[in-house]
C-alpha cells in the first residue's frame, strides 16, 4: 500500500547569523502513513522529527529534496491536501482567552465545516463539558485534546500529531491511546511523533526511528523489535560473580548488570524454572527475578545509541536472535534504570 | 476565499484591543469635551461650531490632531492582529488549514483595512458630534452650510481610509518584525522622536514625505506642511506648504503598498518554526 507521506533526499538546514548552522534534517529518504494504521516517527529530542513534520505541513521550506503528501509537494501545492489532513504540532496553540469552543469555531470558519463538528469534536476528545471555558485555564492534557478536536474537525486522511501524550497523565495517556487507535480503525493514517516509546509500542504498527536528522531504521513493529535482541531473565542476588558462574556451568549464559546485584541471563522467560533450579542446586538463592522484554525501547536504544546510520545502502540486518548495535553504539545490556516500565498487566512482562 | 474573510473577521473582532481601543478613544473624546465644556461654562464664553471648530469650510480645524491619532490607532490593531497568532503560535495551526499565506495575507488586508476605516469614521463622526453638541449647547452652529457638511463627511472619509491604509501598515511592519510590541512602541518612537522631532527639525523637505505627516494631511483635507529654512537662525524656520492632501494620500498608499509588499515577501518565505 503505498505511504501518505514520501519524502524523498529531505534536508533542512536552519541558518543561525554568527553561529554554525543546523542541520535538522539531513537526507531522509522515508514513507509514513498508511490508511488504518498508525505510524510511529520516533527519535531522541533534536533529532529532527519535528522539522520533519513541519516541512511535510509546508510550514518549512526543505533546503534540498522535498515532501509528497497525497501525492504532492507539499511545499508550493499544500493547499489541494490540506484539508485531508490535521496536525498539532509540537505543542498545542490556540488562543488563551478564547473558551475551547471559539477556537474551535475560528478554525471551522476557515476551512468552511460546518459549526456542528464542533461540538462532534469536543465530544469525541471528552471536552464536551469544557468546552466553554477558556483554552488559557486548560490543562495541559485538555489542551492537547482540545488540539486534537481542532485536528480531527476537518475529519482528514491523515492525522499527524506531534508528541500527542506530552504532558497528560497516566489516564490521559490511556484515553489518547484509545483515541488514537479508534481514529486509526477508522481508516484513517495516523503518524504519531513521540519519544513516549512503551506508549508507541502500544499503539503502533509501523515505526520509524531518526537520529541526528538521518533515518536509522523504518519497518512494521514487529521488524523494529527484533533489533533489541532476545527476551531476557534478570535475577537479583547477592552474589553475582558466583551466580553468573553457577549459571555458566549449567549452559545458561549470564551477564552482570550495572546495577548493583543485578545479571541478566540469556534465555526465554519460559526458561526461569531453569534458572533458579540451577541457582539453588548449586546452593545459591536469589532475591528477585523478573522478565524484560526485547521492547521497542530496548530497540531504540541500540539502535540511536549514540551512532550514526549505516551508509547509504548498507543495510543493516538484524542477526537472528541478536541485537546488533551500530558501530559506537553503547552496550545491549542496558542499564536497569533505563525507561519507564510499562503498565502492570498480567499477560505483560516488564521490561 | 469567503470562508478566509468571515474567518479574519471574526478573529479580528475576537480581539479585545480591536474592540477596547476605540471604546478607550471615544471615552477620551467624551472627557475632552467634558473638559471642555466646563472650561467655557467657567470662562462665559461662547463656541461657533464654523468658525471655531470645523475652521471655516475647511473642515480641517479641530478635527486635524483627531485625523493624526486615529491612524495610530489604526496601526495598534493591525500590528495586535499578526502579533496575536506569533505570541500564542496559532498562525502555525493557521497555515495548517489555509497554506496559501499569500491569500491568508490578502484576507487579513482586506479585514483589516475595512475594519479600521469603520472605526475610524465611526469614531471621527462620534467626535464630529460632541463638538457639534458642545457648540449647540455653549455657543452656536450657525452658518452650518451644505459644503461644510460636504467637507466634514470628505474628512470622515478620508480619515477613515488612511485609518485601514495604517492598519495595513502596522500588519505589514509587525510581520516583517515578528514582533507586535516591538513593532507598537517602535512606531511610537518613530512617530514623536523622528518623524515629528529630528527629520521634521533637520530633514524637513524628508519629513514632507513620511507616512505620519501624509496621513494626517490626507485625512484633514489640510496640505502637508514643512519648515523651510535654520531652526538655527534668528528669526527661524518658517512653515510653508508642500503639497496638497490628494498626493499626501498617494504618499501614504505607497508607504502601505510598500510595507506589505516587504511583508508579504518575507512572509511568503519565512519558515515557521
Amino acid at each position: 500500500m503505498t505511504a501518505i507521506v514520501e519524502m524523498q533526499g529531505l534536508r533542512k538546514v536552519y541558518r543561525r547569523r554568527g553561529r554554525d548552522d543546523v542541520v535538522a534534517v539531513e537526507g531522509l529518504d522515508l514513507d509514513l502513513g498508511r490508511p488504518g494504521t498508525v505510524h510511529g516517527f520516533l527519535g531522541p529530542n533534536g533529532s529532527g522529527k519535528t522539522t520533519t513534520i513541519r516541512c511535510a505541513l509546508g510550514l518549512i521550506r526543505p533546503s534540498a529534496g522535498g515532501v509528497r503528501v497525497f501525492g504532492v509537494d507539499s511545499h508550493t501545492r499544500f493547499h489541494e491536501v490540506a484539508p485531508r489532513v490535521g496536525a498539532i504540532v509540537e505543542s498545542p496553540k490556540m488562543f488563551p482567552n478564547f473558551s475551547g469552543r471559539r477556537n474551535l469555531t475560528l478554525l471551522a470558519e476557515l476551512g468552511g465545516i460546518e459549526p456542528r463538528a464542533v461540538d462532534r469534536a469536543l465530544e469525541t476528545v471528552g471536552l464536551a463539558g469544557r468546552g466553554e471555558d477558556n483554552f488559557g485555564t486548560y490543562s495541559l492534557g485538555m489542551r492537547q485534546r482540545l488540539a486534537i478536536a481542532g485536528a480531527l474537525l476537518k475529519d482528514p486522511d491523515l492525522l499527524i500529531l506531534d508528541e500527542p501524550a506530552n504532558g497528560l497523565d497516566p489516564a490521559g495517556i490511556a484515553e489518547m491511546r484509545v483515541l488514537i487507535r479508534r481514529i486509526a480503525e477508522e481508516g484513517k493514517a495516523v503518524v504519531v511523533s513521540s519519544h513516549q516509546l512503551t506508549e508507541v509500542e502500544q499503539i503502533c504498527d509501523d515505526v520509524t526511528i531518526v537520529s541526528n536528522g538521518r533515518l536509522i531504521r523504518t519497518g512494521s513493529l514487529a521488524e523494529i523489535r527484533t533489533f533489541a535482541g532476545q527476551d531476557r531473565v534478570v535475577v537479583t542476588i547477592d552474589d553475582r560473580d558466583g551466580a553468573i558462574a553457577a549459571l555458566a556451568e549449567a549452559g545458561l549464559p549470564a551477564h552482570p548488570r550495572p546495577a548493583h546485584g543485578e545479571l541478566s541471563v540469556d534465555v526465554a522467560p519460559e526458561r526461569s524454572a531453569d534458572v533458579t533450579r540451577a541457582l539453588a542446586d548449586r546452593g545459591r538463592y536469589l532475591s528477585g527475578l523478573r522478565f524484560e522484554q526485547a521492547s521497542l525501547e530496548r530497540a531504540f536504544l541500540n539502535l540511536t545509541g549514540g551512532s550514526l546510520p549505516p551508509p547509504p545502502g548498507e543495510a543493516l540486518a538484524p542477526p537472528p536472535g541478536g541485537a546488533t548495535p551500530l558501530a559506537g553504539s553503547g552496550p545491549v545490556d542496558l542499564p536497569a534504570s533505563v525507561g519507564a516500565p510499562p503498565p502492570p498487566a498480567p499477560t505483560r512482562r516488564e521490561s | 476565499m469567503i470562508h478566509l474573510l468571515r474567518a479574519e473577521t471574526h478573529r479580528l473582532w475576537s480581539r479585545r484591543v480591536t474592540r477596547y481601543f476605540p471604546l478607550g478613544m471615544a471615552a477620551v473624546f467624551v472627557i475632552g469635551i467634558g473638559i471642555a465644556w466646563a472650561v467655557i461654562a467657567n470662562e462665559g464664553s461662547n463656541v461657533d461650531f464654523v468658525n471655531d471648530m470645523a475652521e471655516g469650510t475647511g473642515a480641517s480645524g479641530i478635527l486635524g490632531p483627531v485625523s493624526s491619532v486615529i491612524p495610530v490607532m489604526a496601526f495598534v490593531i493591525g500590528a495586535s492582529f499578526i502579533g496575536a497568532d506569533a505570541k500564542t503560535g496559532m498562525l502555525e495551526q493557521i497555515l495548517t488549514w489555509e497554506p496559501r499565506r499569500l491569500r491568508l495575507l490578502a484576507g487579513r488586508i482586506v479585514i483589516s483595512i475595512v475594519t479600521a476605516a469603520l472605526l475610524a469614521m465611526a469614531l471621527a463622526v462620534f467626535f464630529i458630534a460632541l463638538l457639534y453638541g458642545l457648540a449647540a449647547i455653549t455657543g452656536s452652529v450657525d452658518g452650518t452650510t451644505g459644503e461644510l457638511w460636504a467637507n466634514v463627511v470628505g474628512v470622515v472619509l478620508r480619515t477613515g481610509l488612511a485609518a485601514g491604509l495604517f492598519c495595513a501598515f502596522g500588519l505589514g511592519i509587525t510581520l516583517l518584525l515578528n514582533n507586535s510590541v516591538g513593532a507598537i512602541v517602535g512606531f511610537l518612537i518613530y512617530w514623536f522622536v523622528i518623524e515629528n522631532g529630528l527629520v521634521a527639525v533637520f530633514l524637513p523637505r524628508v519629513a514632507a514625505w513620511l507616512p505620519v505627516t501624509n496621513a494626517a494631511s490626507f485625512g484633514t483635507g489640510a496640505p502637508v506642511q514643512r519648515l523651510s529654512g535654520s531652526v538655527f537662525s534668528e528669526q527661524g524656520p518658517d512653515v510653508v506648504n508642500d503639497h496638497n492632501y490628494l498626493v499626501a494620500g498617494l504618499v501614504l498608499l505607497l508607504w502601505t503598498a510598500a510595507a506589505v509588499a516587504a511583508s508579504a515577501a518575507f512572509f511568503r518565505r519565512r519558515d515557521i518554526a
